[in-house]
């Protein structure tokens, strides 16, 4: 699977979560993995779900299907490997998405309405149609809802 | 991308080959330092040792263990952590705190060449309970921090209740 860093010009990832598209700048995207499995275990971190093993790495799977959606995917067929800032490291982390993610360039990002949440960090026109923007560290942060705590002790 | 920055994402700790005991616990595989552990027995074995420990604040741990005029409490593994019940057979007597595991049985013992840092991503009380991950053929396994499931605040908790357990006045 090729990375998106091979393709610099993009400037978006559009990735699907159920019947709903959202896009991420493509600067924070490493690539797209196929799905494998997902090791659970007992933890208190609302929104992630467990770790999968790539390239000798452990990642986070974080479910922001649920946040965003509000539901969590049943099935996924792939990762989104993402980049995410603590302080001054990168960590790696898995989005489960329902599809094929599809690279755009030239878009125009759109400004964030006020009533839009703080995750959202505008849209892009796609045709007409409005994708929203995520903000990748401001939706890690975001709250999710208690029943999706990993079903562990609170 | 920043090659420097991931190779702080894919921390693995200990070069040495790691002896390791991997165990069940309320169904869910989990691993410890072969040389946290002091002791191993089995529940039946225990059964006149254990007292009975009276309290409500901590119903993972009801039962107490006497080693070395110290003592230890019996942390069912399984409560703690919310898992599903199971019907726990084995004892873990930690060394050098004063915890003892109470898991449903031994998995293997395994030699690891390293322990993977939990992701960043996990901030709870992970954190404490584990010192990290250990990668089988199986998969993640989480590797109990030997300390991290009664902090020194629980002990004391646990402490002023065995005492108040033993003369009958509630903590």
């Amino acid at each position: 699977m090729s990375t998106f860093k091979e393709q610099a010009e993009a400037a978006y990832v559009l990735l699907r979560l159920g019947d709903r598209r959202f896009a991420l700048p493509a600067d924070g995207v490493e690539e797209l993995a196929s799905a494998s499995r997902l090791d659970k275990f007992p933890h208190k971190t609302p929104g992630v779900d467990g770790v999968i093993v790539r390239r000798k790495r452990v990642l986070a799977v974080r479910d922001v299907a649920s946040l965003l959606t509000g539901r969590a995917l049943l099935v996924h067929r792939f990762y989104l490997i993402v980049r995410r800032r603590y302080g001054t490291a990168v960590e790696l982390e898995a989005i489960p998405v329902s599809g094929d993610c599809e690279l755009v360039g030239g878009a125009v990002p759109l400004p964030r309405s006020d009533d839009a949440p703080e995750y959202f960090a505008g849209s892009i026109d796609l045709g007409g149609d409005k994708i929203p923007l995520l903000d990748i560290e401001k939706l890690a942060a975001a709250a999710v809802p208690a029943g999706h705590l990993a079903g562990i002790r609170a | 991308m920043n090659r420097a920055a991931h190779a702080q994402a894919k921390t693995a700790v200990a070069a040495k080959q790691e002896p390791v005991i991997v165990f069940v616990a309320g169904g869910k595989e989990m691993a410890i330092p072969a040389g946290a552990v002091h002791e191993i027995r089995s529940t039946d074995s225990l059964a006149g040792e254990a007292a009975m420990l009276e309290q409500a604040d901590f119903p993972w741990v009801r039962h107490t263990i006497e080693r070395g005029g110290t003592t230890h409490y019996v942390v069912s593994v399984g409560s703690f952590f919310g898992l599903p019940r199971t019907r726990p057979s084995l004892v873990l007597v930690l060394r050098g705190v004063r915890c003892a595991l109470l898991i449903d049985r031994i998995e293997r013992m395994d030699a690891l060449p390293a322990i993977y840092a939990l992701p960043r991503a996990f901030q709870g009380d992970e954190r404490r309970w584990y010192l990290g991950l250990a990668l089988f053929e199986s998969g993640a396994v989480p590797m109990l921090n030997p300390r991290g499931l009664l902090t020194s605040e629980h002990l004391e908790q646990l402490d002023a209740r065995a005492v108040a357990s033993l003369s009958g006045v509630p903590a």
